[in-house]
């Protein structure tokens, strides 16, 4: 990994720590990771019902809502991140819509705040121990400045003086009361600079997603012009008077290439189908071991179907045990014994030796046994039997390799 | 007689040709030359030319017998003096030869002694003791602006809540403080200028001032040569310094008389004031926080606002804390005389204004005043900590990791030296050879 050689008495300033982030951004395991990707797309989080960036009705009239935290990854190894959202107003003029998301930088902290008259802070959903630092303390103070949409009346940045909790803190500065406000950290500077365009515009980027409503030209089919892996669609959507339509159009998901020792299971998603998942590898769970292997009507036992004049009490039956051996049983019988007509009954091509295997059948009298054969085609022979006599299958079992 | 050769001489640094002493030991050698035993007999000694020939070659020895001879005490010579200590001291660079060359020779080991201490920078405290080897260097005087701080491994580098890489504030940097104390506590009341300070007591390591404040009496005239008034809450005529109405009062930590206890600073520097408040009332009382500014014969002379440029000597006046019983942190700058005007500019806390000096500022006195509006109750007090005048950044930021042995500078060079060459001399003479510094020369 490309590193920075620290020792002492060196100085660091913006140029060699924003090396050292980049030197962390692309550390090994994080390249790797990146590199291995087959495609772009959203991150198809099955610990969500319906994935990320599922777009559902929102809660008011003529919105959509993402209801749950969602992430996609770009080609540029950028994070699209959507925090749960309500109330995205579609376009209400009932032309279909899709909805394009891509990645942008916000600058927003988490959570919306109100001020009042003297300068404490009430927040809802926000971290400010996390993320601010009061002079109270004896630390060195954070600043921050407000956002609202059409423009915060507190305009100004304001320093902190003390951390309460995660909601409350308290500024100092002239204030008129306010809510529903964004906030964003201005950071902590020598004092008395002038604060440059860029300081001011906050100290941190955070990964956010930038939606936006590309108008349907051609009746259900995606617009052109979108950059590939940078953006990708995820619904398409019409407001009919408040009455919104989604259709979802997630199609491009990010994955990921993994080779060599799990080619029967290439794609791991699917065992999350247990059937799909036990036929690619080749295997059984204990419950279709128990319903394949039982000799239960219907879990695998069979009646044999004899042919040929030959006759059974309709008990007469075949199946295999757990490790893939065929089983007998019952009786078989045949009134007009003849030499073209010694195949009693053929089995199906899954219970079928390789070679042919012989047995001694007991019969039902005398005390002679009659001699009987079953081929690679599945044809069980007696050639030579006395009419009328019982012979008896219990206890036949083969091999069927 | 006229003695062009000889004038040009190394000799003639220290006599004349005819300097008696010579003639006199040319005169007894050549008395000698011309008696008995030395010369031959054949040689006429009573010539003309025999006088000529040993006259000249005495006075030759004459004069190199004499100039050795300076060198038996050179304390009798400056020159030679000079000389000599200038082979041990490179630096050797004095004010005032006649008084100082005396005293660095009488304390010719002291002065190695002293070098890689604190006695570098000791000024002198009176007649016949000597500055320290770096305030002689620099020629420094009590008006000038001199820091010399070791900064303690904590205070640079990345050291969380005290020193970030790219940070240039001095303020967590102890040894650059310039008043009144250095911890954040206060525990010496004695170090403060104080205004009524009959109300004033110090509590828990604050600077409390209490609701005795109505004791004090107005009105209290401080200003005289026509300037504005400090405040004008309560203006009774024009240079008078008043607080509140008839009966109520002020106090707090400032100077309204002389001056007295001033700080000396450098107009072309920014400095950071600032402090640490709590009011328990925010209603009953408030408080300004200002600055008067004197020249180098203590005449006040007033800043002015960075903001428009008008006269003005408060950051802020009149002002009530935000909350009560909070802490709030207020900082003030008062910038250099060059900096240009910066309109938008405010004090951390979001109001008031930040100050500049004028050009002829050489002293000033931190103002921190609670005024009793007139309602101040029983328990009502305002404390203060951490009061701090330093200046307001470094010219390089904090970004070095596990330095040790940093000392930071804030000096103004009247040597011969150039600022490099001053630098070279403290570093490899003054200092302990695992030290080294950051210095700023104004």
């Amino acid at each position: 990994m490309s590193q920075l050689n620290f020792s002492r008495n060196l100085f660091l300033e913006k140029e060699e720590l924003e090396r050292f982030q980049l030197f962390l951004q692309e550390g090994v395991a994080n390249k790797l990771f990146l590199r291995n990707t087959s495609t772009w797309g959203i991150v198809d989080d099955r610990s969500l019902s319906g994935g990320s960036f599922l777009i559902e009705a929102g809660i008011n009239p003529g919105t959509v809502k993402i209801s749950a935290d969602s992430y996609a990854v770009n080609n540029l190894s950028q994070l699209i991140v959507q925090k749960a959202i309500d109330n995205i107003d579609v376009p209400a003029d009932g032309l279909y819509y899709w909805m394009k998301i891509s990645r942008k930088v916000s600058k927003f902290e988490e959570g919306t705040v109100t001020v009042d008259l003297n300068g404490t802070l009430t927040g809802t959903g926000t971290l400010f121990t996390d993320v601010l630092r009061g002079s109270a303390t004896l630390q060195v103070p954070t600043k921050i400045k407000f956002y609202k949409a059409g423009g915060a009346v507190n305009s100004d940045i304001y320093e902190v003086v003390n951390v309460g909790n995660d909601d409350t803190a308290l500024l100092t500065g002239s204030f008129t009361p306010e809510g529903g406000l964004k906030y964003i950290v201005i950071g902590t500077y020598t004092l008395g600079e002038t604060l440059t365009v860029t300081q001011e515009e906050g100290l941190y980027d955070y990964d956010a997603t930038d939606i936006e409503y590309i108008v349907e030209t051609v009746v259900d089919t995606e617009p052109v012009g979108k950059d590939p892996n940078v953006e990708f669609y995820v619904a398409r959507v019409v407001n009919h008077a408040g009455v919104v339509t989604i259709v979802d159009k997630r199609t491009e998901y990010w994955t990921f290439y993994l080779e060599g020792a799990l080619l029967a299971a290439n794609n791991l998603s699917e065992l999350t189908d247990i059937v799909i998942a036990a036929a690619n590898l080749g295997v059984y769970t204990q419950t279709q071991i128990n319903t394949k292997f039982s000799r239960g009507a219907g879990n695998g036992l069979a009646i044999v179907a004899p042919i040929n004049g030959w006759i059974t009490g309709g008990q007469t039956l075949y199946w295999k045990d757990i490790n893939g051996r065929v089983h007998l049983s019952g009786f078989l019988n045949n009134i007009i014994p003849s030499a073209t007509n010694a195949i009693a009954f053929i089995l199906p091509a899954t219970h079928r030796p390789l070679q042919t295997r012989g047995f001694a059948l007991a019969v039902s009298s005398g005390d002679t046994v009659v001699q009987a054969y079953i081929n690679s085609a599945g044809e069980f022979i007696i050639p030579s039997y006395t009419a009328s006599t019982l012979i008896y299958l219990d206890g036949v079992s083969f091999e069927i390799f | 007689m006229a003695s062009p050769i000889y004038d040009k001489s190394v000799f003639k640094k220290f006599f004349n040709v005819d300097d008696a002493n010579v003639l006199a030991w040319r005169d007894n050698v050549l008395n000698k030359l011309q008696g008995y035993g030395i010369t031959p007999f054949y040689v006429d000694k009573e010539s003309e030319d025999f006088e000529d020939v040993w006259q000249s070659v005495s006075q030759i020895f004459a004069i190199i017998q004499y100039y050795a001879k300076q060198f038996e005490d050179i304390t009798a010579n400056s020159e030679l003096l000079e000389l000599f200590l200038r082979e041990f001291f490179q630096n050797f660079d004095v004010t005032d030869a006649t008084t100082e060359v005396p005293l660095i020779f009488a304390d010719f080991l002291g002065q190695f002694q002293d070098r890689g201490t604190l006695e570098i920078f000791e000024r002198s405290s009176g007649v016949g003791v000597l500055n320290g080897e770096l305030l002689r260097l620099i020629h420094n005087s009590v008006w000038d602006e001199f820091l010399f701080a070791l900064v303690q491994a904590h205070e640079v580098g990345w050291t969380l809540g005290l020193s970030s890489p790219m940070y240039a504030s001095c303020y967590r940097i102890m040894n650059l403080t310039k008043a009144y104390e250095y911890g954040v506590g206060a525990l010496d009341l004695s170090k403060y200028p104080l205004i009524n300070d009959s109300v004033i007591s110090l509590v828990s390591e604050y600077i409390t001032i209490s609701d005795g404040l109505s004791v004090a009496t107005n009105p209290l005239v401080v200003f005289v040569g026509g300037l504005a008034p400090l405040m004008t809450t309560t203006t009774t005529g024009p240079g008078q310094f008043i607080f509140g109405a008839g009966g109520v009062g002020y106090a707090g930590i400032g100077t309204e008389g002389p001056v007295r206890k001033p700080i000396v600073i450098d107009p072309s520097l920014d400095y950071e004031v600032s402090f640490r408040i709590i009011q328990n009332d925010i209603v009953s009382n408030d408080w300004s926080f200002g600055l008067r500014c004197y020249d180098i014969s203590s005449v006040e002379i007033g800043s002015l606002s960075v903001k428009s440029g008008i006269e003005l000597r408060w950051f802020i006046e009149n002002f009530s804390s935000g909350t009560a019983d909070n802490e709030y942190w207020v900082r003030g700058v008062i910038y250099g005389m060059d900096t240009a005007f910066l309109p938008d500019n405010k004090l951390n806390i979001g109001y008031g204004e930040n100050l500049k000096f004028k050009s002829e500022c050489n002293q000033v006195v931190p103002m921190i005043i609670v005024n009793n509006a007139g309602s101040m109750g029983a328990g009502d007090t305002v404390k203060i900590r951490d009061f701090k005048f330093k200046p307001r950044r470094l010219n390089h930021s904090l970004g070095m990791l596990g330095a040790r042995g940093l000392i930071e500078g804030f000096i103004e060079n009247n040597s011969i030296h150039t600022d490099d060459r001053a630098t070279e001399i403290i570093e490899h003479k003054l200092i302990p050879y695992n030290s080294f510094t950051k210095i700023q020369y104004i």
